[in-house]
């Protein structure tokens, strides 16, 4: 009879935890899909880049231009992403490009994973140069880039490089800020970086 | 239990209260913050190559590391699909894969960053030695069938790599502190920092205490035990194309144990507890060089030791390896690997414990080389051959080849064979041990000793393996992996019993009778192993497994089978759920079920693993973790020579983490 009964109080704890796996079963289409693929969600930031971002005088009147160098992640996120955007009444330019080639109209150059061998003579060519560089791998604002998208633990983390910024004479946000890591770049990375410019 | 329930439904009513009305506009409407909030789903090149890997992988990532919540590598391994866990006391674990489960199970590689954990004295992994901290840990890489082509010897049933994180990924300080009932307990310190201007090192200390467990009469166990650990790691980058690891550890280990003064379980003897003491450490150093044509070349060595005192056996040993490994795309079809390896074990074992050994010490070298070539066949058709060929001191040379094939057909579906061979290399024991099994009186004047001894002539156990899989990436959200396999093993491992011996003593009159080591039995494996995993939504993620084994020995009449054949059980089921409530509340679950062992050792049982996790900010992460919840009390497996087993325990325990 012991038995019996120890058999049955068994069998409701493992009763009540199936319960309760199908409960939150149950809840499931409740919770909102957060999920989305990485370079939709960073080709969102690219766009959110352009109003927390301010950009010298010359270069107002243009449309914005956020160019990819390197083989394109997005696969079309981008483009639906700006789709019909305006900020400032300026719209968007989405542009792809093999390389950098100095008086490109861009405003935002994502610099694709693909670079990363290229990157140091890529940045140094752009230290003056009036765009935010967006990075895609790790240690990209250590040398001398301006915002590197990473992923850390499933969530996109952001990193910004204030000299980096500064140099190309853009003004951050404190909002963005606020949300960034800040980073500086590596002595011997600046170094590196003014050797390619001397 | 009760409790888990209470905070099961709490955290139901969470989910509901947190629920955020979101309206579905799309990514660009939503806020920095939010967009920050959203998890995302990567695939890195990794997955792709996976994708057609030719072998029955699995992948323990980082993330699903973080959210086990685990205090040890044993209970890390209880999430991998087609891996046996049982826990034998306090300090020792049987674990394998496709069956052949032991205290010593001796037919699964175990390595740590490139380095053999796996002994070679005693063919198996002491996994009390074993520990790595649990935050270090980029990925665990689990092989389920041979990988002896690429790793060698003893990767027979499988390989088990873990694999810790570079330093620089580990920047800053992490502190963790751990207190849960037994009372049991952890602590971590880690610090990282940059070393030089191209590199980056981490040092850890760790200190893990585990409680007595209880004899299945209830009585304690006496099988607690602690745990000291330091260790570093370092990598430079030597110029672009260069790099540089170095890595140690040292640990020291203080418990006990209780056995019994006799190996069979048949015969009655003294239970008692005696002390289990440990120290080892190890050093490595790889280097890496990669060439402009994308060749790839890396070099290896370490140096391990340790000094054991395990059932009244004192154990010392030494190891040192080296390895170097290039790989290389000739020709743009072919993607070679090849290497070469050097590795010397010095090991001795004090007469006068339990087990005593022909030398007390010997020195054993081992050369290996091997290559493999993965080819196109077709533009969707990868063909991987290769061979290992070995040289060890106990059988001479030993081949060890396999030959892969992978279909992918679209980029969603993957299926593939492969046909190899793999060889168990005799150890220490086998070959020469001396061992006193028991004593028993005949009658009133007459006494039988059982003795085991070690036969030189022991040769390599060996399995013909034939497996099969299929994978598929259905959708982003779900998918499969599913392999079945056919292994034939022959030479394995018996003891074969000699014609008894009058000793010449006459009062009381001994009769000898000694079993000697063969390779009589052989055995035929049928099986396989599902995996599904369905990520439901952006916050909640399940996964399932299932494996089928059919293991079935066969051995001449007389022999006694060594081959713990039957300490597997036929089925075995895993569920995993991970729950992100609200923002940065997770709720995780593993439920596993475990058929009784076919020795009828243990019952057949079910094991809840519960945690939930808050995160808060960037600094701090708290947890508490719930471990065995179905029951008080539980038996995994049966006791193992003259060690007894005891019960593992239901566990509750909070974590509390900082970074700075």
């Amino acid at each position: 009879m012991d038995l019996l009964k120890q058999f049955r109080r068994r069998q409701t704890r493992w009763w009540d935890l199936v319960v309760l796996w199908a409960a939150l079963a149950q809840m499931a289409p409740l919770l909102s899909p957060q999920s989305s693929g990485e370079y939709e969600v960073k080709a969102a930031f690219l766009y959110k880049f352009a109003s927390f971002v301010e950009w010298p005088e010359a270069t107002r009147d243009e449309p914005l231009g956020i160019c990819v160098v390197g083989k394109d992640p997005f696969g079309g996120a981008l483009e639906r992403v700006v789709e019909g955007k305006t900020i400032g009444g300026r719209e968007f330019v989405v542009r792809r490009l093999k390389a950098w080639q100095a008086g490109e109209p861009c405003h935002i150059l994502f610099v694709a994973a693909s670079e990363k061998q290229r990157l140091r003579p890529l940045l140094g060519q752009m230290r003056h140069e009036a765009i935010l560089t967006v990075g895609d791998v790790p240690g990209f604002c250590e040398i001398g880039g301006a915002i590197n998208l990473s992923v850390v633990e499933s969530r996109v983390k952001l990193e910004i490089n204030l000299d980096a910024t500064a140099r190309s004479g853009l003004q951050v946000s404190s909002k963005l800020l606020s949300l960034a890591r800040i980073v500086r770049s590596t002595a011997s990375a600046a170094s590196a970086a003014n050797g390619v410019r001397n | 239990m009760r409790t888990v329930l209470f905070v099961g439904r709490l955290a139901c009513t969470a989910v509901l209260a947190a629920l955020e009305v979101r309206g579905q506009n799309g990514l660009a409407e939503a806020s920095l913050e939010q967009l920050l909030d959203i998890q995302v789903t990567t695939v890195s090149k990794k997955e792709q190559k996976l994708a057609r890997t030719a072998a029955a992988v699995f992948v323990l990532g980082a993330e699903e590391i973080r959210r086990s919540g685990v205090l040890t590598l044993p209970d890390l391994l209880r999430l991998v699909p087609g891996v046996q866990v049982a826990q034998i006391d306090a300090n020792a674990w049987a674990i394998s894969i496709r069956g052949f489960n032991s205290l010593i199970s001796n037919k699964v590689l175990v390595l740590v960053d490139g380095r053999v954990v796996y002994n070679a004295t005693f063919s198996g992994v002491y996994w009390d030695q074993v520990d790595v901290p649990v935050e270090d840990i980029e990925r665990i890489e689990v092989i389920r069938g041979p990988g002896a082509t690429v790793w060698g010897a003893n990767a027979v049933n499988g390989v088990i790599n873990v694999i810790t994180r570079p330093a620089k990924a580990t920047p800053g300080g992490l502190a963790t502190v751990v207190v849960g009932s037994g009372p049991a307990a952890q602590g971590t310190l880690r610090y990282g920092g940059p070393a030089g201007t191209h590199g980056a090192f981490r040092t850890f200390a760790k200190y893990s205490r585990f409680a007595d467990q209880k004899l299945a009469d209830g009585h304690t166990g006496a099988d607690g035990w602690s745990r000291m650990h330091g260790g570093f790691r370092a990598d430079w980058e030597l110029g672009r194309r260069d790099g540089l690891t170095v890595q140690g550890d040292w640990f020291a280990n203080r418990g006990s144990q209780t056995r019994s003064t006799s190996y069979l379980r048949s015969l009655a003897g003294l239970v008692f507890v005696e002390d289990l003491s440990i120290n080892g450490g190890n050093l490595l150093a790889r280097w890496k060089h990669t060439s402009s044509g994308g060749a790839e070349t890396s070099m290896q060595a370490y140096y391990d030791t340790y000094r054991r005192v395990d059932l009244g056996t004192r154990e010392t040993s030494d190891t040192g390896d080296l390895d170097v490994q290039h790989h290389f795309v000739p020709f743009g079809a072919h993607d070679i690997v090849a290497g070469g390896g050097f590795r010397a074990v010095r090991s001795t074992v004090r007469p006068g414990g339990a087990v005593s050994l022909a030398q007390a010490e010997r020195t054993d070298p081992l050369y290996s080389a091997f290559v493999q070539d993965e080819f196109r066949l077709a533009p969707q058709l990868w063909l991987t051959v290769g061979s290992k060929v070995e040289h060890n001191s106990y059988t001479g040379f030993e081949f060890e080849p396999s030959a892969r094939l992978a279909w992918t057909p679209g980029s969603r579906h993957a299926l593939w064979a492969a046909g190899s061979r793999a060889i168990r290399q005799p150890d220490r024991v086998e070959n020469g041990v001396r061992m006193e099994l028991a004593t028993t009186p005949l009658g009133a004047n007459t006494v039988l000793d059982v003795r085991v001894s070690g036969n030189p002539t022991f040769r390599s156990e060996e399995l013909l393996d034939f497996e099969a899989g299929y994978r598929a990436q259905w959708t982003q959200n779900l998918s499969l992996d599913a392999t079945a396999y056919a292994s034939f093993y022959s030479r394995l491992a018996t003891l074969q019993p000699q014609a008894p011996r009058f000793t010449g003593e006459t009062s009381p009159v001994r009769i000898e009778q000694q079993m000697l080591y063969g390779n009589m039995a052989s055995a035929r494996n049928y099986g396989g192993e599902v995996s599904l995993n369905w990520t439901i939504n952006g916050r909640w993620r399940m996964a399932a497994s299932y494996a089928l084994r059919r293991l079935n020995p066969s051995l001449p009449p007389g022999s006694s089978d060594l081959t713990y054949s039957d300490a597997t059980p036929r089925n075995q089921i895993g569920l995993r759920s991970e729950v992100n409530l609200w923002r940065n509340l997770e709720w995780d679950q593993t439920l596993e079920w475990v058929q009784q062992l076919r020795n009828g050792r243990a019952p057949g049982y079910v094991r809840a693993d519960s945690r939930l996790g808050w995160k808060f900010g960037e600094v701090t992460q708290l947890s508490i973790v719930g471990q065995n919840l179905m029951r008080s009390r539980c038996a995994e497996f049966g006791g193992s020579g003259w060690l007894i087993n005891t019960m593992t325990a239901r566990k509750v325990f909070g974590r509390i983490s900082w970074t700075f």
